[in-house]
């Protein structure tokens, strides 16, 4: 995988999902949803308006804006290349959608006016087998006064390429399709990947076994069913289905009952006496799985008896596939297919074979559906009033059209495939950023912008720092009455949680307050975090600097403005607020007018971090080692020297090379620490997540921009500020060997330390121990004793004082050793292990128990000092 | 890079066979293996259905994945009386890594197919050459009758195992290999592709296969007026360009103009202008910058912490910043001994890394460039300031803290374009901030004429922007907006 710099916005591309079984008797494509896929979604990931201000130029705007929303991959094709392939395709695909064309007109009506009351009509229509497309449409067109009260419900989208016979989908006929998708058994488990055109049909084919089980005999049914553990952890007990969903079911039933009375009620008795009859069966077979005979055979005797049932779909299923129809961009095809197949297609399956493996479900619910598209055929049912009722008969086919609805949205896909088994797909969403949009690289606009997510080595287990607060993403009275009319087994912890929850408070306080334990906390924390009710964020706290970020979704602000006057009637309004953000670093107690206040203008702060519009300024530092410690290190190194070996330092030569040993050493050692300690030298793996784990690469510091060459830009004494007064004090800086200077340099941050460069590197300086890789500019002092003039030293920074060498490790302990302050000499080990640039200063008081007054000062007298250099950054 | 180029053919009796494959065995095990043989690539019979597909799926790209490889091919069905069953299917496709790029892979594959569409219609360009063993012969092909070659004729293996129609593979090697064009053809084109990602091959007096990969690149950004475009290549040797606005504006180039100013300086149209940047943008030959002001505000991003920790960009900055530094000469460089001469070197470096880093870290919200410098001024002896930020934007790590203007009365400046209508039209005020006097006049274009300001205000539009379009200094715009519209907050980010 290619590494993103720029955060992907979330792009489901999906287009449609199809679940095709192959039994003796062929390969057959179950159901698709939507009916109608629509191939328009042609996804354009970047919002033109992240660039800024789209539109409203002056000038022609299509200049600019017309060429970027043009297809990506059209920029190096020739032109009869293009018009090649266009007539190709356009070919290709009006070779679907040729039924439907020329009735464009007529179709938002017809897809709009489905309604409850046209299938019995259209059932007590003519008695061709063969639905021809101007009969059905004529039928539509008769009962174009339906209710359509469905269309809430269901959330049809009239689709630019309406099918209406169900036989053709995608400009494809469902046979051949299911010829298609039907591979060998060499895809078995597998993941299954075929391009059509732009369409991508993803998918994971499970294959009975040679054996006729769908599991293998012997095994604990929890070692087969790891995924569904993982999304039961939290959604075990939550058999209640979403109320909308209830009432719907309910609705289409007495819909359905009226229009096929025979068919629906005896498919909904066998479906009830089945899904009883399995949860019977269940217990029974989990008891028995040591003893596989057993199981097998009572699995076995209930698919006889379905068998027996069924007349129009008989013989056993050896295969299915649930197939996931993508249309994804060229330019992002692996990374949006990988996580489509890794999140939802790959668990989707998984489920479906423990069900089937438990109780026949996929071959049950495809009879179920098969048999209601053979009846509404014979019955010449129009496909807008068959899918909602299949919709409404069959838990895969609702489950399908679920997983479509929700994670085409972009949102968690809670599916509910029979009795007991609940379970959910989430594609994951970015939370945060640490890059800021460019002109070039624009960033989802609001998205968080932070470091804080980026680093927690020592919480990486639990992916939860007990020292992160918890920022609720809802409001919480809306939250709040959520759970409690969930009425499920966690929703009264959950309530007392939300209720009590603060973003100023570490969840580690929050259990100490609440008398809760940590575990408890945190379980519940990350139950609301993966349903996308709340964010980890470091605590709130009045003492720290917020700025406006500059990933804030300005757009936004026109609707924003109402809404937090509405929330905070009486204090300044929202402009005022992000203006007094703008300024100088300040905490952010200063805006406050007075303490009374404060709770309010906490209030305030959780609002703005929630909507993206604020980030927190932390602060990062680097021990700075000044060239007086340099020189007072290299006069006890001299004296180390002359008491150890005396009579070496007759001998020049041998001590040279000795020195350049450790020299040598010293540096390869500080640059393989540099590299390894990095995270910028992580390339982001295949099976990195991208969301989880943003790779520092930098955009920019990549070998494409490499822009410091003087090509461009031309060097300007306008801009440069001359100072004629301290001209006279210049140090001699005569280092006429600027060969460094000009060695190409490497302008990415990963590249590794090459042995090379480090070796030439030293040996331009190749006489004096102390001449760090970062005094390049000092003069080499005298072979043999080093200079213990200050002068001859220039300050330098300890990257990461976690990994100092030998040398870098004895500045530092000189440094802690000379601070007359007790507490600081005391604390600067416990202080030191910050002072990496990756650490942000603001978190040493509650990771390392101090009183923040205290850190606060002892920072102070430390940066005063000019022992530590630090920036302030997100 | 392609793993292997194969040609299939839909056999009417046979079934789906690989008749070439380059490299040989890659795709179907050859009738008689070499000793270093590797194993195929992938299981060719668990995937002949999806090569060649239902004629439905004929005619269009069909990509597959197996076995960590996919196959890009497109399958072509030729419907004629003169064949078989009046058919003609062949695909001719393409092997790559699954995870490696294919979308220039996938213009080539289609090239391909529809080039040989139009050969075999044409000339028949593809039975032809297997006529001689494939249509004439039955189920044991014999000699064929064409070819020159008659002493391999023990191919006929994979015929007798009964899966004919089924398609489990191979032609024989050798009845293949005689059909010499389609598969030198094949050789050919992985071969340069390979190695020149271009290749150009003629078939015969009137066609020719001309291919090239395209590497995909992302759609440019929008190029507004007031972006600075910075050149990341000698643009000077293109000057050859048959685009006229690019030959005119690159000498304008030089990463401090804006698009708006290099469109007046070179005398180009505006938009036009704004394209050709595009363009350069497209290939990565410019970068976007803002337009360096001392009034602007700079602030570190977390980028700061990589060039902290990264010793070459350090030297690269200072090497990029420095303008020399004017001091004593010494004695051997005044070549008068003992003379008090003073010069400017422009070759030293009068700064060192950690100073450098002390004034990048310096750099902080809410401080304009101006206020800086006054408070930073003995260090920036001898540094440009201009180079010195623009090298951290470039890089990354630092960033332009845009100033954005919010009017606290609501209704104003959200589409509401009528609310407080405001003229502008005394906009010919010769400071704008980016306008150097001794530069040309303005051309007549009506940017910014006429608008209202209410447009700018909804926190949308920065200032640089406004000053661009109005051509108002930004005190001026300020000042206008306070006038009409009172209450507005500046807003930082």
């Amino acid at each position: 995988m290619r590494a993103q710099p720029a955060t992907l916005p979330p792009n489901p591309c999906l287009v449609a999902i199809l679940l095709v079984v192959k039994s003796r008797s062929g390969p057959r494509l179950v159901f698709h949803y939507p009916h109608t896929p629509s191939l328009s979604s042609a996804s354009n990931t970047r919002n033109p308006n992240w660039f800024g201000t789209p539109g409203n130029q002056t000038d022609e705007a299509e200049s600019g804006d017309s060429d970027w929303s043009s297809g990506s991959d059209d920029g190096g094709r020739t032109d009869d290349e293009d018009d090649d392939e266009g007539s190709r395709s356009s070919r290709a695909w009006s070779r679907g959608s040729k039924i439907s064309g020329g009735r464009t007109g007529s179709r938002f009506e017809s897809g709009r006016s489905f309604g409850s009351g046209r299938t019995k009509s259209s059932m007590a229509g003519g008695m061709r087998e063969e639905l021809d497309e101007e009969v059905v449409d004529g039928d539509r067109a008769h009962d174009g006064e339906g209710t359509g009260q469905d269309e809430s419900k269901e959330d049809w989208k009239p689709k630019e390429q309406d099918e209406v016979e169900w036989e053709r989908l995608l400009g494809f006929s469902a046979d051949a399709l299911s010829m298609l998708l039907t591979p060998g058994r060499v895809f078995n488990k597998r993941r299954f990947e075929v391009g059509i055109e732009q369409l991508v049909f993803l998918g994971a084919p499970m294959f009975v076994r040679e054996d006729g089980e769908w599991k293998k005999r012997r095994r604990k049914i929890r070692d087969e069913s790891e995924s569904e553990d993982e999304g039961d952890g939290m959604s075990e007990h939550d058999h209640a289905q979403p109320p909308h969903e209830n009432s719907g079911k309910s609705k289409a039933q007495s819909n359905g009952a009226k229009a096929e009375p025979f068919v629906i009620t005896e498919h909904v008795s066998r479906r009830r006496g089945l899904s009883l009859q399995d949860l019977e069966d269940i217990p029974g077979f989990e008891s028995a799985y040591g003893h596989g005979l057993v199981s097998g055979a009572a699995s076995d005797i209930s698919s006889e008896e379905t068998k027996s049932n069924s007349t129009t779909y008989d013989g056993d299923m050896t295969m299915f596939n649930i197939v996931f129809v993508l249309n994804p961009p060229s330019l992002e095809h692996h990374s949006r297919v990988e996580e489509m197949y890794d999140y939802v297609v790959k668990r989707f399956a998984k489920t479906l074979k423990y069900q089937q493996a438990q109780s026949r479900y996929v071959s049950k619910e495809s009879r179920l559906i098969i048999a209601m598209k053979d009846k509404a055929k014979e019955s010449r049912a129009p496909i807008y009033s068959l899918w909602p009722s299949i919709v409404n008969q069959s838990a895969l086919a609702r489950a399908m059209a679920l997983t479509y609805d929700h994670i085409s949205n972009n949102k968690i896909a809670h599916i509910n495939l029979s009795e007991g088994s609940d379970t959910s797909f989430q594609i994951p969403q970015a939370i945060s950023t640490p890059y800021i949009p460019t002109p070039t690289e624009p960033q989802i606009p609001g998205l968080w912008l932070t470091t804080a997510t980026l680093l927690d080595d020592d919480d990486a287990d639990t992916m939860l720092s007990p020292h992160s607060a918890l920022l609720l993403l809802d409001d919480d009275a809306a939250l709040l009455k959520e759970v409690e009319s969930d009425g499920k087994e966690l929703s009264g912890p959950l309530s007392f949680f939300i209720r009590n929850l603060t973003p100023t408070k570490s969840l580690q306080k929050l259990s100490q307050v609440h008398s809760m334990s940590l575990k408890d906390v945190q379980f519940l924390a990350r139950h609301l975090i993966y349903w996308r009710r709340a964010r980890a964020i470091p605590p709130l706290r009045w003492r720290d600097i917020y700025i406006v970020s500059p990933n804030a979704d300005m757009s936004t602000l026109e609707t924003a403005i109402p809404a937090f006057a509405a929330r905070f009637p009486t204090l300044p309004s929202l402009p005022k607020i992000l203006h007094m953000l703008s300024g100088p670093p300040r905490s952010y107690s200063t805006l406050m007018p007075s303490k009374d206040h404060r709770t309010a203008y906490m209030e305030i702060l959780a609002w703005l971090m929630r909507g993206g519009w604020v980030t927190q300024l932390r602060t990062f530092a680097w021990v700075r080692v000044k060239p007086e410690v340099k020189a007072a290190i290299a006069e006890k190194m001299n004296k180390e020297l002359n008491a150890s070996s005396a009579s070496e330092r007759l001998n020049g030569d041998h001590d040279n090379t000795k020195s350049d040993g450790v020299n040598g050493t010293g540096k390869n050692l500080t640059q393989s620490n540099l590299f390894q300690r990095s995270p910028e030298g992580r390339e982001p793996g295949a099976g990195d997540n991208i969301f989880a784990q943003p790779s520092h690469l930098s955009p920019f510091l990549s070998p494409i921009a490499r822009p410091a060459s003087d090509a461009g830009s031309t060097s300007s004494s306008r801009t440069a500020v001359p100072n004629p007064s301290l001209i006279g004090s210049l140090s001699p800086l005569s280092r006429p060997d600027t060969s460094p200077f000009h060695r190409p340099s490497p302008l990415h941050l990963t590249q590794s330390a090459s042995p090379s460069s480090a070796s030439t590197h030293s040996s331009q300086v190749p006489t004096s121990p102390l001449t760090f890789p970062s005094d390049n500019d000092a003069p080499p002092p005298p072979p043999q004793l080093l200079s213990t003039n200050p002068a001859d030293y220039d300050a330098s920074l300890v990257d990461s004082p976690q990994k100092a060498d030998a040398l870098q490790s004895r500045w530092i302990e000189y440094i802690g050793a000379g601070f007359e302050d007790e507490e600081l000499r005391e604390k600067w080990p416990v202080l030191l292990k910050y002072f990496d640039g990756r650490h942000a200063l603001e978190e040493i008081s509650v990771r390392e128990g101090l009183k923040k007054g205290k850190v606060a000062g002892l920072l102070g007298v430390l940066q005063r000092g000019g022992w530590v250099v630090s920036v302030r950054h997100w | 890079m392609i793993k292997a180029i194969f040609f299939t053919r839909f056999h009417p009796e046979k079934g789906s066979s690989v008749l070439h494959q380059v490299p040989e065995g890659a795709v179907v095990p050859t009738a008689q293996p070499s000793r270093n043989q590797q194993p195929p690539l992938f299981d060719f019979p668990s995937v002949s259905d999806l090569i060649i597909p239902r004629q439905e799926f004929c005619d269009r790209l069909v990509t597959v994945c197996v076995n960590h490889y996919r196959i890009i091919g497109n399958p072509i069905c030729i419907e004629n009386r003169r064949y078989d069953r009046n058919q003609f299917i062949f695909n001719l496709a393409m092997v790559l890594d699954e995870d490696a790029d294919f979308s220039g892979h996938m213009t080539v594959v289609m090239k391909i197919a529809s080039m040989f569409r139009n050969l075999e219609e044409q000339s028949q360009f593809l039975s032809k050459e297997e006529s001689g063993f494939l249509w004439d012969s039955g189920e044991l092909p014999e000699l064929p009758p064409l070819t020159e070659v008659d002493d391999e004729t023990d191919g006929n293996g994979d015929d007798k195992d009964g899966d004919g129609m089924t398609g489990s593979g191979l032609l024989s090697h050798y009845e293949a290999g005689l059909g010499g064009k389609v598969y030198a053809l094949c050789e050919m084109i992985m071969e340069d592709l390979n190695n020149y990602c271009e290749c150009m091959i003629p078939i015969d007096d009137s066609n020719t296969i001309n291919l090239k990969l395209f590497p995909t690149l992302p759609p440019p950004a929008p190029i507004y007026a007031w972006h600075v475009p910075l050149s990341t290549v000698q643009l000077s040797t293109f000057t050859t360009s048959s685009d006229l606005t690019l030959t005119r504006i690159v000498p304008y180039i030089d990463g401090v103009c804006s698009v708006a100013q290099i469109a007046e300086l070179a005398d180009t149209d505006l938009s036009l202008t704004r394209k050709a940047v595009q363009h350069l943008l497209y290939y990565g030959c410019v970068l976007l910058l803002d337009i360096f002001q001392f009034s602007a505000i700079y602030a570190p991003t977390a980028e700061i912490g990589a060039f902290v920790e990264n010793e070459d960009a350090q030297m690269e900055a200072v090497r990029y910043v420095c303008m020399g530094t004017y001091r004593r000469l010494r004695e051997n460089e005044s070549g008068t001994p003992n003379s008090d001469k003073w010069g400017f070197i422009a070759a030293e470096v009068g700064i060192d890394r950690a100073k450098l880093v002390a004034l990048y870290t310096s750099l902080k919200h809410g401080q304009t460039l101006k206020h800086w410098c006054a408070e930073h001024g003995m260090l920036l002896q001898g540094i440009d300031v201009r180079r010195f930020i623009t090298f951290g934007i470039i890089k990354g790590f630092l960033y332009r803290v845009h100033k954005y203007v919010v009017a606290n009365t609501l209704g104003i400046g959200f589409g509401s374009d009528g609310a407080g209508r405001h003229s502008d039209s005394d906009d010919a005020d010769p400071r704008r901030p980016w306008r150097n006097s001794r530069r040309g006049s303005l051309t007549g274009s009506s940017i910014g004429r006429d608008l209202p300001l209410a447009r700018y205000l909804d926190g949308m539009h920065c200032f640089d922007e406004i000053c661009t379009e109005l051509r108002l200094s930004e005190k001026k715009v300020m000042e206008k907006m306070k006038a009409a519209y009172g209450d507005v907050q500046v807003i930082h980010r």
